[in-house]
Order: structure tokens, then C-alpha cells, then sequence
């Protein structure tokens, strides 16, 4: 009698211990990023994607948030908070906090449960790269975007985790285990989520030279060693002054642009200008993108290497050697991020007979790019390619694969087809 | 030109016709396939064709470029005593690059010039293989001829040029020739010659040295790019 109730005992407890640890897992879904026009707005965690983490145009971008909804905080929690940690290290552990003895975590924000419970909470990149940065708490101090956003040491990504924890008062009502990786929580309080930040482009090319062409110009140059020995370079970016559509000036109406159908944010913020699509197409005037006109906050203290601008160049290049170039040179973007191994970008387009100053950059998975590489100049000019100067010599060939000639040009391709003929005869005839 | 599509006609309907009369099941196969890999050196003859200014040595002056290329040849017939009659098909690749010149005269620019060619040739071929089976020279004398089509492109900084509306891209229609030597390398380890045969299949292997004539000047075209050349080819041939 007495083993059967203690059977059942058992089994209850199991199945009560069970029931509420589901109800008490806390749950984050809907991740998502928005107010930005990165390509892929959504998941910013997923280190394998090319649009993932952070990058420095996130940092400086005011408008753009990322927000996930959170379901199931404990009942017994007063609050929840977000943490950023960059290493195995949990931050539920007061030692790893800035204050602790070993500060491996900084807060992003905290919500109290009622506004946080089963709703949607929101966060911006500037907060998540200052407390990773800094392992300091971002909702204890203003946060200037020239002073988190700005590097220029060519550093690859940085890893971290985020730590969602429910607290009541100061105190963790649990923690995940040390991988930080999603899945469920034992004690169903905590959720950790791995995500990268980089908002350094990579080192600038160096040694760059230009050689013309027929409304072209081709850009040489050496890739800096640090961008090919395990760096994240994804490719080099080239500026030309004036642009392609004839802007000459910041903010510059241009002569022949083509006109932008997007909307015109006059906001004080730098938008984008993270990612490299996004900036090669504003600058052709192709995705009908911003026309960011906002205040400039970029460069910051970045070092110019070598500022000096050739007597060749047009006068009042906006680029300057060992800088970052910020959203608004975006315009000038001649050719977008372009992965080669040449050390040569041809830049087409151009028009001949104006003289271009040219400043290179390389950039990075995140879509950072990197500081000016020095300035250069150069004039496109028409040249006589070897057609050209077949038809100036009289020739009439050409038009096409296809096109038809004049008389019976089909022969040769009869002939083929003959033979062709003959043979499948043959082999139909003597099979081996 | 009608007749010579009849005469090509002819002569290799009369290949199949012999083959059809050839053919003896109890004897053992002879090889039936020749394949060939091959390159020299091919240099277009643009500025022979209808055109002034000598276009193509101005533009990538006279240094050596070459031909890469393959061919496969179906050996359909066996002469005894004799050699083998076939048809196959060639290809060939070659491609000139210079950089453009300026046309103020001021130079070189640092712009591309580019001039590639594919050609394609459908080939009947003679083998004269006696020497090789039935006495110790290890030659086999051959030549090979057929209608062949070249697929050329003119390219620049910007990609393919574009004059006047007109696309750098064309064909050139016309005759290939060629006559050369295989030497045949059995000869030199027949050991290693038997072991290859037995374990790849591959029954001789050959070097060759040809002399081709691509008459590519536009075969029942007018004022076709002249884009063939007398040149020499060497390669490795495999028989199967």
C-alpha cells in the first residue's frame, strides 16, 4: 500500500517541478532591427550572416533600434535587464560586473516587468557598443556617438553575449550556463544570445597611383597586410571628387545627377552609410534610398596619415587621408566595395577631360569602411581600343555573335551542321 | 562555294559509305578515338583583311601570343595496311591584351585592349598509321581539313566595345588545313605503353607538331574580320 503512494508522490512531483519550470521560461521571439536601411533589417545576432552584429554606422545611427519581444518573466521579478558580456563569464555574477573584481559585463538597458512582460522592448546599437566597449553600464551616462563610435585601428570583430535577466531588486534569479548560447534555461529566467560589434574599418591601401582611360580610371594600389592576414576585409571602396554625377560639393545639387525618389531626412542624426550596398546604390542614384542631409559627426579623431593633396587635384577635395569617410561623402562613392586580389579597381563612368581626385577605402564584413588611403588625380581621356581603330580603319565587321552578313555567311555553319549529320549516320549505322 | 560544300560532302559520305563495307565484327577494335590537346603560337591576320591602318599591330604591336586548344577525332574507318579515316571536332582559345593608346597620341593609357578569338572546326581527318603498326618508324603522317567558324570579341576598360552602335563581337567563317607528324611514344617504353593501355584504356599516346592553315577570311561573308592564321601547333594526342 504504502510503495504505490509513494510512487505516485513521486511522479507528481516530477510533473509539478516540470509545469513550472515552463511557466517560468522566459522567452525572447521577433527579433528584429528597425528605422535602418541596412539590407537585411532583421536578425542582428547571427554572426554567420554578412549584415550581422553592430558596425559603426550603427552606432552613429539615432533613429535605428533593434527590438525583440519578451515573454514569460518570472512572476516573482521586478525587473529585467539587459546585459552585454565578452566572455564565458555570466554576468549574473557580481564580480564580473564594472564594479566587480574581474568586469566582463555592462547593462544596455533594464525595463521593469510591467512594461516589459509578453511586449516588445527596444534598445539601440550605441547602448550595446558602449557598455561591450567599456563593460560600464550605458543607461548611467550620455552617450556621445564621436566618442563610442569612433576607431581607427583596424580591429576585427569583437564577439560578446547578450544576457537577458530577470532580477528582483538586486538580486539574479538565475543565470545560463557559461556557453551563452539560446535554448532553455534550467531555472527559466535567463536568455543569452551571441551577436559581434566592429566599428573599425579596416587599414586604408596604401601606395595608390591612377592611370587613365576612356571615360575610366584605374586605381592601383597595395593592400595594407593586416586586412589579408585573418582581418575581415571584404573588399575596397573607391571616392572620386567630383562624383560621377558632377557634384562638387558636400550636399551639391550636381550637374547631371540622377534624381533620388527616396525620402529626404533632414534629422540631425548620420544615417546608414554602414553597408556597402546600400551606399554604392544611394551614390548611383539607383535604390531611390535617404538623401541623408543630416548633421556630419564623423571622423572624429582619427588621424590623417598623410593629408596632403596632390597640385594636380581639383580644388576643395573633401577627402583627407587617414580619415573615415561618414555618410556624407556617400555621393562620392565611384566604385561600392569590390573584393579583389589585383591591387587595380577600374572606376568607369567618368567623364573625360575632368580631372578626379580619388581616395580609396577598405571595408569590412560589417560594412565599415576603413580610413582614406592618400589622394590621388587623374584625367580620363579618350583612347583607341583595338575595335576602334578597326572601324576607323574601315572595318565593317561586328554587331553580335548572330548578326547576319550580307550574303550566304551561314555556310560555315552549314558545314558543321553536315558533318554533324554524317556522324550521328554513321553511328547509327555501326554501334560498337 | 557551293561546290565546296559538295566536295566536303562527298568526301566524307564516301568515308561512311567505306566504313559500311569495312566492317569486320570478328576482328578486334581498333583504336576510334583520338583525343588532342594542343596549343602555338596565333597571331590573326586582321591587318590583311579588308582594312586600313594595320588595326591589330597598333593596338597589341607584334609580341607572340598563343593558341590553346583541344580536339577530338573519330576514328570511323580503318584502312588496312594503311591508316584510318575520321571526322572530329577542334577548338581553340587565344586572347591578345595591350593597354589602349591615347588618341591625342600622348601614349599608353592605362586602359585594356582586348582581343580574344574562339575558334571551332569541324575536321575530316587522315591518319597514316601503316608506319607505326607494321615497321619500326613510329610516325604517323596526317592532315586534316574542314570548315571551321571563329567567334571573336574586342573588348575594353568598360567591357565589350561598342562603336557607333556596333558591338566588338563578330564570326568569321572559313576553311582549316593542316598536315603534321605524330611521333608515337609506345615506342619509347612499350612496358609502360602496355601497362597504360591495359589499366586506362588509353591503347597509344603521341606528341604531334602541325602546321595549320586557318583560312578564316569569311567564307560566304563580305568584309568579314580576317581572323586566321598560318601557324604551327604542338600537342599531346591520346588514342582510345
Amino acid at each position: 500500500m504504502l510503495r504505490p503512494l509513494l510512487v505516485l508522490s513521486s511522479v507528481l512531483a516530477v510533473l509539478f517541478a516540470t509545469a513550472t519550470s515552463f511557466a517560468q521560461t522566459m522567452t525572447i521571439s521577433n527579433i528584429r532591427r528597425e528605422g535602418t536601411t541596412r539590407i537585411f533589417a532583421s536578425e542582428p545576432f547571427d554572426k554567420n550572416q554578412g549584415n550581422s552584429g553592430f558596425n559603426r554606422a550603427d552606432c552613429f545611427d539615432d533613429k535605428q533600434i533593434v527590438k525583440f519581444f519578451v515573454g514569460n518573466i518570472p512572476a516573482d521579478a521586478d525587473h529585467i535587464e539587459l546585459w552585454v558580456r565578452n566572455s564565458d563569464a555570466t554576468c549574473a555574477n557580481t564580480i564580473n560586473w564594472p564594479d566587480g573584481t574581474d568586469p566582463q559585463c555592462g547593462r544596455v538597458k533594464s525595463w521593469t516587468r510591467s512594461v516589459a512582460n509578453n511586449a516588445d522592448i527596444t534598445f539601440k546599437p550605441i547602448e550595446v557598443i558602449y557598455a561591450i566597449r567599456n563593460r560600464k553600464h550605458s543607461d548611467q551616462t550620455t552617450l556621445v556617438p564621436t566618442e563610442v563610435c569612433n576607431d581607427t585601428s583596424g580591429a576585427t570583430p569583437f564577439e560578446f553575449w547578450f544576457q537577458l535577466m530577470a532580477f528582483k531588486g538586486d538580486r539574479v534569479l538565475g543565470w545560463t550556463g557559461t556557453s551563452g548560447t539560446t535554448g532553455t534555461v534550467s531555472a527559466g529566467e535567463v536568455v543569452g544570445r551571441k551577436s559581434s560589434y566592429d566599428v573599425s574599418g579596416p587599414l586604408p591601401p596604401s601606395d595608390p597611383s591612377l592611370g587613365a582611360g576612356n571615360r575610366l580610371l584605374v586605381a592601383n594600389f597595395k593592400s595594407t597586410a593586416g586586412n589579408t592576414t585573418g582581418g575581415d576585409l571584404v573588399g575596397y571602396r573607391a571616392y572620386c571628387f567630383p562624383s560621377r554625377s558632377g557634384k562638387t560639393a558636400v550636399g551639391d545639387a550636381g550637374t547631371a545627377a540622377t534624381p533620388e525618389t527616396g525620402t529626404t531626412d533632414t534629422g540631425t542624426a548620420v544615417e546608414d552609410g554602414g553597408d556597402a550596398g546600400d551606399a554604392a546604390g544611394d551614390a548611383a542614384g539607383e535604390d531611390g534610398g535617404d538623401a541623408d542631409t543630416g548633421t556630419v559627426v564623423d571622423t572624429g579623431s582619427a588621424a590623417a596619415t598623410d593629408a596632403a593633396v596632390p597640385a594636380n587635384c581639383p580644388a576643395n577635395v573633401p577627402f583627407t587621408a587617414g580619415e573615415i569617410p561618414g555618410p556624407e561623402l556617400d555621393e562620392f562613392i565611384c566604385m561600392p566595395d569590390t573584393n579583389t586580389s589585383s591591387g587595380k579597381l577600374t572606376i568607369s563612368g567618368l567623364t573625360n577631360d575632368i580631372t578626379y581626385a580619388v581616395a580609396l577605402t577598405s571595408s569590412d564584413r560589417h560594412g565599415n569602411p576603413g580610413a582614406f588611403s592618400g589622394v590621388t588625380c587623374g584625367t580620363p581621356k579618350l583612347t583607341n581600343d583595338f575595335y576602334t581603330l578597326y572601324r576607323n580603319g574601315g572595318g565593317t565587321a561586328g554587331g553580335g555573335y548572330c548578326a547576319i552578313g550580307p550574303r550566304g555567311a551561314s555556310f560555315g555553319l552549314a558545314g558543321v551542321s553536315l558533318l554533324l549529320a554524317l556522324l550521328a549516320r554513321f553511328a547509327r549505322r555501326h554501334p560498337r | 562555294m557551293k561546290r565546296i560544300a559538295l566536295l566536303v560532302a562527298s568526301s566524307l559520305g564516301l568515308v561512311t559509305s567505306v566504313a559500311e563495307a569495312q566492317v569486320d565484327p570478328t576482328r578486334p577494335k581498333d583504336p576510334y578515338l583520338m583525343v588532342e590537346i594542343r596549343f602555338g603560337p596565333y597571331r590573326p591576320n586582321v591587318d590583311e583583311g579588308p582594312v586600313s591602318g594595320r588595326p591589330y599591330d597598333t593596338a597589341f604591336g607584334d609580341a607572340t601570343r598563343y593558341m590553346v586548344g583541344a580536339e577530338v577525332d573519330w576514328q570511323a574507318l580503318h584502312i588496312k595496311h594503311f591508316g584510318s579515316l575520321g571526322v572530329g571536332g577542334m577548338f581553340g582559345y587565344t586572347r591578345a591584351t595591350a593597354n589602349a593608346k591615347f588618341a591625342d597620341g600622348s601614349g599608353d593609357s592605362a586602359e585594356d585592349t582586348t582581343f580574344s578569338q574562339w575558334n571551332l572546326v569541324a575536321l575530316g581527318v587522315l591518319r597514316v598509321n601503316v608506319l607505326a603498326r607494321e615497321t619500326w618508324i613510329p610516325l604517323v603522317p596526317y592532315a586534316k581539313v574542314g570548315p571551321g567558324v571563329s567567334l571573336w570579341s574586342a573588348g575594353n576598360g568598360s567591357g565589350t566595345v561598342n562603336v557607333d552602335g556596333v558591338e566588338g563581337k563578330g564570326r568569321t567563317f572559313g576553311m582549316v588545313y593542316a598536315f603534321g607528324g605524330m611521333f608515337l611514344l609506345d615506342s619509347i617504353d612499350r612496358q609502360a605503353a602496355k601497362t597504360f593501355a591495359a589499366e586506362q584504356g588509353v591503347k597509344h599516346t603521341y606528341f604531334f607538331f602541325e602546321y595549320m592553315m586557318a583560312e578564316l577570311k569569311g567564307l560566304g561573308q563580305t568584309n568579314a574580320m580576317h581572323v586566321g592564321s598560318r601557324t604551327w601547333q604542338l600537342g599531346l594526342a591520346m588514342e582510345l
